[in-house]
């Protein structure tokens, strides 16, 4: 029993940072509805920045976090600006297109640029742990576990309780109805690109003193952020944090009890159930 | 929302699978005299391999510069064509790609098992040579492939040493008879992983050693918890290990964080020879066993006067092009040995270039040293049955090889290792 508490709280830990990762891609897509192929691209970006902020200057992650958030927000901004806003009235076709380009031309500049070696950050705590009881944690999986749903719940808040959350959800439920009703449009969809961006960033962040960064790290991401985003139902942000946290405990048990390998074919699998018996996502509207 | 998640899933599909593409091409044609020997190099320069496959282009580069000086093969200059080949689907693509457009009559290759097995399978087709040097999956060699010829040891064998270095070396100094060794094997799960492990598991049975547990995943993998947990139920004392780096680090942090490190640690090639593990797990890595190729072997190894001359000088050159490293890795050293020996050794032994001759004179020459430290004698499938790994360990952040006695360079230490949970 001690034995699969242990796995079960395991897999929540990890849940919380693929539950981070995806509410950036549920938050673009439920404001902007655009669908960002490049999302781990960007998760790739913050962990370099957090590597290079360490090994030049000597900051660790959680003490450069505000530096590397505001690298991360303006980034996005710019994406935003330069690129996003161009593709806003496009097909969805071509915005899909555009946001695999984009992840590619990422990719392949980060290789240009930095080559494909691993990046590794090792802090103390990267192999510290915290005992509670007989439950043995990754204390840097706590960190980004306790952060991640921190800044998930913020967003949420921040959505149901301030007047420009309430001003993008209204975007999000009719964008001409909003523009009309004097919201800014484009403004709106920009801070929601720029926050989705930085909480991916976030996520980067507190990834980088576990995994290494290299340049097709975010791949190893995105494609589970999709499924948590799909499972979540699309556009609900406490959708996609959920459907983090399972994702997370289905592949901590399918590990323990079938085996590692069987770990992808079991979130999958759950994947698959989920758009049988409820194609629109545990919470996504019908 | 209905309508558009088709083509959503259609596409995060699309977009995990999505490659580079290439042309097909015309046949081509084999050279006259006059015309210059066309030889193909398909390794990964871009992606998650890039950092080694482009080393090992460049090794290959330093060979075929060198036989061009001392005046080509069969009087031919050597034309290097080079490929990238990230994946395997690349690898076919490329390999058709130089065979049909280009008309090379050799690839040497390939860096990943995966790759060479897609790049043979264009090759047999056409005739041209396969000059492996980088994969290890026996596939490769067990395929019954005609135009492959593989100079390094095969993964079985070299899971088959580690095991065998196990059960009669390590349980000695375990004090622990190998019937009552509990030995773990973790692998990741391509065909090269999988070689590896079979061959480890074969091994460990034939010599009495209970294989307590063994499972694999997938190189992608973020979060290994589950995995050590379940090991270590297992008890092992001795894990046998084949992973590439990025998931050997991550294995070892989360076997330091469960507490979970066996007595031994037996790394079984890739991710923990290479450089990289020791730079990041730092001292705790003091104990740890690799098994590998022979690699940066001191040159008073190669009795051969003009060998030594070689080796030395494609370590200079190769150097000159990659200050910041200390050593030629391991993968380069194999590329050059690959291409180099074949150029030099094999290819002057073909009555003419064509398929069969190239074939007769690769399965017919026997060496008693290649630039790799040991011989070439292939089997009728191809593989190089005089390659052999050797058993090093990390100490002070240093590969020292411990096995065989002739190129012993070190004694064992920390076994069991110090970090070893009670």
């Amino acid at each position: 029993m001690e034995q699969i508490l242990q796995v079960f709280i395991s897999g929540i830990f990890s849940g919380g940072v693929y539950a981070l990762v995806s509410v950036g891609l549920a938050l673009i897509f439920g404001i902007i509805g655009l669908v960002n192929f490049a999302h781990g691209e960007y998760l790739m970006l913050a962990m370099y920045f957090a590597y290079w902020m360490y090994n030049i200057i000597g900051l660790d992650p959680y003490q450069s976090l505000l530096i590397n958030l505001a690298v991360m927000a303006i980034i996005g901004y710019l994406t935003y600006k330069i690129i996003m806003e161009r593709v806003l009235e496009a097909d969805h076709s071509i915005q899909i297109i555009l946001t695999l380009a984009l992840s590619m031309v990422l990719q392949n500049l980060a290789l240009m640029l930095w080559k494909a070696d691993y990046r590794n950050i090792r802090i103390d705590m990267t192999t510290d742990t915290t005992h509670i009881g007989f439950l043995t944690l990754s204390t840097p999986r706590v960190v980004a576990f306790v952060i991640a749903i921190g800044a998930s719940v913020l967003l949420y808040m921040f959505l149901q309780k301030t007047y420009t959350g309430a001003a993008m959800r209204a975007v999000a439920q009719n964008g001409k109805a909003a523009q009309l009703m004097g919201i800014n449009l484009k403004r709106t969809y920009g801070l929601a690109f720029t926050i989705g961006i930085t909480l991916v960033g976030l996520a980067g962040l507190l990834l980088s003193p576990i995994y290494p960064a290299f340049p097709l790290v975010g791949s190893n991401f995105s494609t589970l952020a999709f499924i948590v985003v799909v499972i979540g139902g699309l556009t609900s942000i406490p959708g996609a944090i959920m459907g983090g946290l399972l994702i997370g405990v289905v592949e901590s048990f399918a590990g323990y009890f079938a085996g590692p390998a069987y770990q992808q074919a079991a979130y999958f699998l759950l994947f698959i159930l989920v758009l049988i018996f409820k194609p629109n996502g545990l919470f996504g509207r019908s | 929302m209905k309508k558009f998640l088709p083509v959503l899933l259609v596409l995060v599909l699309l977009a995990t699978t999505i490659t580079g593409c290439g042309g097909g091409g015309n046949g081509g044609e084999g050279g006259t005299d006059s015309e210059p020997f066309k030889v193909g190099a398909i390794y990964p320069l871009s992606g998650a391999n890039a950092l080694l496959g482009n080393q090992c282009l460049t090794a290959v580069k330093i060979a075929v510069d060198m036989v061009n000086e001392a005046g080509g093969v069969h009087g031919r200059q050597v034309q290097l064509i080079e490929a990238d080949a990230p994946d395997p689907t690349a690898a076919t693509t490329e390999a058709g790609r130089l065979v049909d457009q280009q008309g090379v009559e050799i690839i040497f290759g390939s860096l990943a098992s995966g790759n060479a097995i897609a790049i043979a399978g264009v090759t047999e087709r056409t005739g041209v040579s396969l000059v492996e040097s980088g994969g290890v999956a026996d596939a490769l060699t067990d395929s019954g492939f005609k135009n492959v010829f593989r100079i390094l040891d095969k993964g079985s064998l070299r899971g088959a040493t580690g095991a065998n270095y196990v059960g009669t070396a390590i349980a000695d100094m375990l004090g622990i008879a190998p019937s009552d060794l509990r030995v773990a094997i973790i692998h990741e799960e391509s065909s090269y992983g999988t070689s590896v492990a079979d061959g480890a598991e074969a091994k460990a049975i034939e010599l009495g050693m209970n294989v307590v547990a063994r499972e694999h995943y997938a190189t992608t993998i973020t979060d290994m918890s589950a995995l050590v947990l379940k090991i270590n139920e297992a008890k092992p004392d001795v894990l046998l290990s084949v992973n590439y780096i990025n998931d050997a680090i991550l294995l070892v942090d989360t076997l330091k964080q469960y507490n979970a490190v066996p007595k031994v640690f037996m790394g079984l090639g890739a991710g923990t020879t290479d450089p990289n593990f020791a730079a990041t797990i730092g001292a705790d890595s003091d104990g740890f066993f690799c098994t590998d190729m022979p690699t940066n072997l001191p040159l008073d190894v190669f009795k051969d006067e003009e060998m030594r001359a070689t080796v030395s000088a494609f370590r200079e050159a190769f150097l000159e092009q990659y200050p910041d490293l200390l050593n030629v890795s391991i993968a380069a050293e194999a590329a050059f040995a690959g291409a180099y020996t074949f150029m030099t050794e094999i290819l002057p032994n073909a009555e003419t270039l064509d398929p069969e001759s190239i074939r007769e004179a690769a399965l017919t020459t026997k060496l008693d040293m290649t630039t790799l430290g040991f011989g070439w004698d292939l089997g009728d499938d191809g593989q190089n049955y005089a390659a052999s790994a050797n058993i090093n360990q990390w100490q002070g952040g240093e590969v020292v090889t411990i096995y065989p006695e002739k190129l012993k360079n070190g004694d064992v230490i920390n076994v069991p290792l110090p970090i070893a949970s009670e």
